[in-house]
């Protein structure tokens, strides 16, 4: 018997070993890559090597709103202000309980119009449609019946006008020059169909007319931890996966994509809980099934700011949606893995995010498990352990603290010595307990999955300060 | 697996303090490039006061200034130096001066990345404007267009545009439409509205040598004639007969004709209008609201019932600015299409007939 746990245990750790080699050596590869490519950019921007015009192409800014009474206006105030000459804004009410509609028409003189929209992507019933004109530019405000984000997104991209579009959270705030660097990969090469930008946490910041006027790190602990993760993931991961064009997520909270090839592809899906990440995988396999030459780029300097949640309940809802939205994309798409497995975004982009984002959680969880049946029957080395967790997790705050001063330095944000301190608690505080508390959601996540779920994602939201 | 770790934490950990050391770093440098800024204003203030006194510029500054300035950090600090001085008046005799020393950066960049290659373009096209004529920067310059990135080329043609042979940039346009490389219409097009010297001599020779450029350039300039000058209704009127004409360059000529509408193209909006591919019908439908008469309301009418949404739309659009009766208006407000309908009087709503 303790031989066949003996034997069952050296295979185990062979596959534990070649898993932590792979994953390590990509989150090294990631930051040395950030690391690159900030120093690239750096030397860019002091030479001028930026595609700066006072005109751009035009841009449709589509805003799906699901009851964002609190922050909608200021959300809308925040896009009057950018630097962006030719744009317009169209908001998209999927059906709210609440004053969302209301209170964006006692904000903004709208009047209600019959509008002819045409209906290229089949979606839910539109109820009304109100327009206005605020500093020369137009803005849409189209109620309809309730039919989840991906109706909404879909409502907007039928009324749109021009051949690109921007897809917004109804909680995010965009930096005055974001719709300026978002379309400049665009202009830099025609055959990029999508730009991912820069998401940034809303509650670390004050903002006026759209500039930064000062940032602080969070003492919430559930707010720190999540600006240290979003480092890691959204500068450190995206700019690895950005060098082959691989990223499969261009976030639902601030992204461009070229509207005719969105059309070409059907649009958002309706019945999929990340509709962001799945419209990604459909644009990358819709492409490569066609052979047709083309571009995702990921854009850092394109920042906005969005609203994480607050407290522990709110993450956990967010979270599983977020799991059970990559199960879905991935289980949707397995022609990466056959057809396209030679193409840098199949081996590396797909199989990433099977291995070490979808199947993680479960890989950790049987580590565990093994770990105890080791622990009974003699085998573990306690010792080489917790000298294993200990060297992994002060990896993982190195890794953590690299990315967030790469993205201070990336922003150009001042920072203050209490928020390095506070920098250090978080990065300690997430890989010690955070990721696990995630690990826990995502093994939980299929508890009560609904295949045919399209609710909106709902978090708490508070009023943003000085917008 | 430990030890890879423990390889891995080092080298990330020596990136983390590179990256430190860089935004600290980044101060530093901020305060020796001010120092440089306020040491290049310093001589070059000397320099003008030179020229004021009509003396030659000293041999030893031209010398002084090709050492430093193929440094990017000392290039960069001139170029702020200088700009500080554009509104002197003795600048320009200044620039003229140093023009042999632009000239011999020029080949000393031609050997460098295409960032600083890059650079030193941007440098060229924010000074060179009526005073750096010598046809040997620009040549070298064109030397730099072979397989640049986006940035480099985007800068170089910036660069010719302040110099006033208009041959250098259709040569520029030849060398990337040759090298199969697309440079968005946007930036061509952008980039030309900003020569500063006779553009209908620039036009011509564009127009001239079309048949050299690849599609992207040729809608950039395009779109340039169409902001100038009417005066291209004939010619582009032959053009639209031409046998090749791609569908995007027939379309921005189409639009071309909306701005300067002349009977000579009537026939072919009418027939446009009609065609198979949707994009025509969509544009042409557009264009006819600056042409006139009963063949064009008609016209208008039919394309209302259409099948592709936005052909109805702009007919609709186009048939309000027509001089179309209240009879044929309520043709279509009393007719079957309850789409062409619906969009007409959203139209009348929000434009007005």
């Amino acid at each position: 018997m303790n031989l066949i746990v003996q034997q069952f245990m050296n295979g185990v750790a062979i596959f534990f070993i070649g898993y932590m080699v792979l994953y390590t050596t990509y989150l090294f590869l990631s930051v040395l890559f950030g690391a690159i490519r900030l120093y690239d950019k750096d030397r860019m921007m002091r030479l001028n090597n930026e595609l700066k015009h006072d005109y751009y192409l035009p841009v449709s800014v589509i805003m799906p709103a699901y009851n964002e009474e609190i922050t909608i206006v200021d959300s809308v105030k925040s896009l009057l202000n950018l630097d962006y000459k030719l744009y317009e804004i169209i908001i998209v009410d999927d059906g709210s309980a609440d004053e969302t509609t209301d209170e964006l028409l006692r904000a903004f003189r709208f009047h209600q119009t019959d509008r002819p929209i045409q209906r290229k992507l089949r979606t839910k019933a539109i109820d009304a449609v109100y327009e206005a004109k605020i500093n020369g530019i137009k803005i849409m405000l189209i109620r309809k019946e309730n039919g989840g984000k991906g109706d909404a997104l879909n409502v907007g991209i039928n009324a749109s006008r021009y051949p690109y579009f921007v897809t917004l959270d109804a909680d995010s705030l965009l930096q005055k020059n974001a719709l300026e660097k978002i379309i400049q990969p665009v202009l830099a090469d025609e055959s990029v169909i999508a730009v991912g930008g820069m998401v940034r946490i809303a509650q670390c910041v004050k903002m006026t007319g759209g500039e930064v006027l000062d940032y602080h790190m969070p003492w919430q602990p559930i707010i720190g931890m999540q600006v240290v993760e979003y480092d890691r993931s959204f500068l450190a991961s995206r700019i690895l996966l950005d060098q082959f064009s691989g990223n499969l997520i261009i976030s639902g909270a601030f992204g461009l994509f070229r509207k005719d090839v969105v059309l070409s592809t059907g649009g958002y899906r309706t019945d999929t809980i990340g509709e962001d990440m799945e419209l990604v995988m459909r644009l990358h396999t819709f492409m490569l099934n066609n052979n047709r030459p083309y571009k995702v780029k990921y854009h850092p300097e394109a920042i906005c700011w969005s609203q994480a949640p607050g407290s522990v309940k709110d993450i956990m809802r967010q979270r599983r949606r977020w799991y059970l939205g990559l199960f879905q994309s991935l289980i949707s798409y397995p022609e990466m893995f056959t057809r396209f497995i030679k193409k840098p975004v199949g081996f590396v982009s797909y199989m990433y995010h099977w291995v070490f984002e979808l199947l993680a959680p479960f890989i950790e969880v049987f580590g565990i498990v093994t770990i105890a049946l080791a622990y009974f029957f003699g085998l573990l080395n306690v010792p080489y352990m917790i000298e294993l967790f200990l060297i992994y997790t002060g990896f993982g705050i190195i890794l953590s603290l690299t990315a967030f001063f790469q993205r201070v330095f990336t922003q150009g944000l001042k920072l203050h010595v209490l928020d390095i301190i506070k920098a250090l608690v978080m990065v300690t505080f997430e890989n010690a307990f955070y990721r696990y508390l995630l690990s826990f959601v995502r093994v939980t996540s299929f508890i009560g999955y609904s295949k045919k779920s399209k609710r909106w994602g709902s978090i708490k939201r508070v009023k943003q300060e000085n917008v | 697996m430990i030890v890879v770790t423990y390889i891995y934490f080092f080298i990330c950990l020596l990136i983390m303090l590179f990256t430190v050391g860089y935004i600290m770093y980044q101060y530093y440098r901020l305060r020796t490039f001010k120092k440089r800024v306020v040491l290049f204003k310093h001589i070059i203030d000397k320099q003008l006061n030179i020229i004021h006194e009509h003396r030659p510029l000293a041999e030893k500054h031209r010398t002084y200034l090709i050492d430093r300035l193929k440094n990017m950090n000392h290039l960069t600090a001139y170029h702020d130096a200088l700009v500080s001085f554009q509104d002197h008046e003795d600048v320009t005799g200044y620039k003229q001066a140093i023009e042999p020393v632009i000239k011999q950066l020029a080949i000393y960049y031609e050997k460098r990345d295409d960032m600083e290659k890059a650079y030193f373009s941007y440098f060229v096209a924010s000074h060179a404007g009526g005073v750096w004529q010598d046809e040997a920067i620009y040549r070298t310059l064109s030397h730099y267009l072979d397989e640049p990135n986006v940035y480099l080329r985007e800068n170089v043609l910036k660069a010719l545009y302040q110099q006033n042979n208009p041959e250098w940039i259709t040569k520029a346009y030849e060398t990337l439409s040759r090298q199969h490389i697309d440079h968005h219409q946007k930036l061509i097009q952008d980039g030309l509205m900003r020569y500063p010297y006779d553009k209908q001599l620039l036009m011509e020779q564009l127009f001239n040598k079309r048949h050299n450029f690849s599609e992207s350039i040729l809608l950039g300039v395009i779109g340039f004639i169409t902001y100038e000058t009417s005066d291209y209704q004939q010619k582009f009127a032959d053009w639209l007969k031409e046998k090749k004409v791609p569908l995007e360059v027939e379309l921005k000529l189409y639009r071309y004709f909306k701005k300067y509408p002349t009977e000579q193209v009537k026939a072919h909006l009418l027939a446009a209008i009609k065609a198979p591919q949707d994009e025509k019908r969509i544009v042409a439908a557009d264009v006819l609201a600056e042409y006139c008469c009963d063949d064009v309301i008609q016209a208008l009418k039919t394309a209302m019932s259409d099948h592709n949404w936005f052909v109805r739309r702009n007919a609709s659009r186009s048939l309000l600015k027509t001089d179309v009766t209240i009879d044929d208006l309520m043709d279509i407000l009393t007719g079957h299409d309850r789409y062409a309908r619906a969009m007409l009087r959203y139209y009348l709503e929000t434009e007005g007939g």
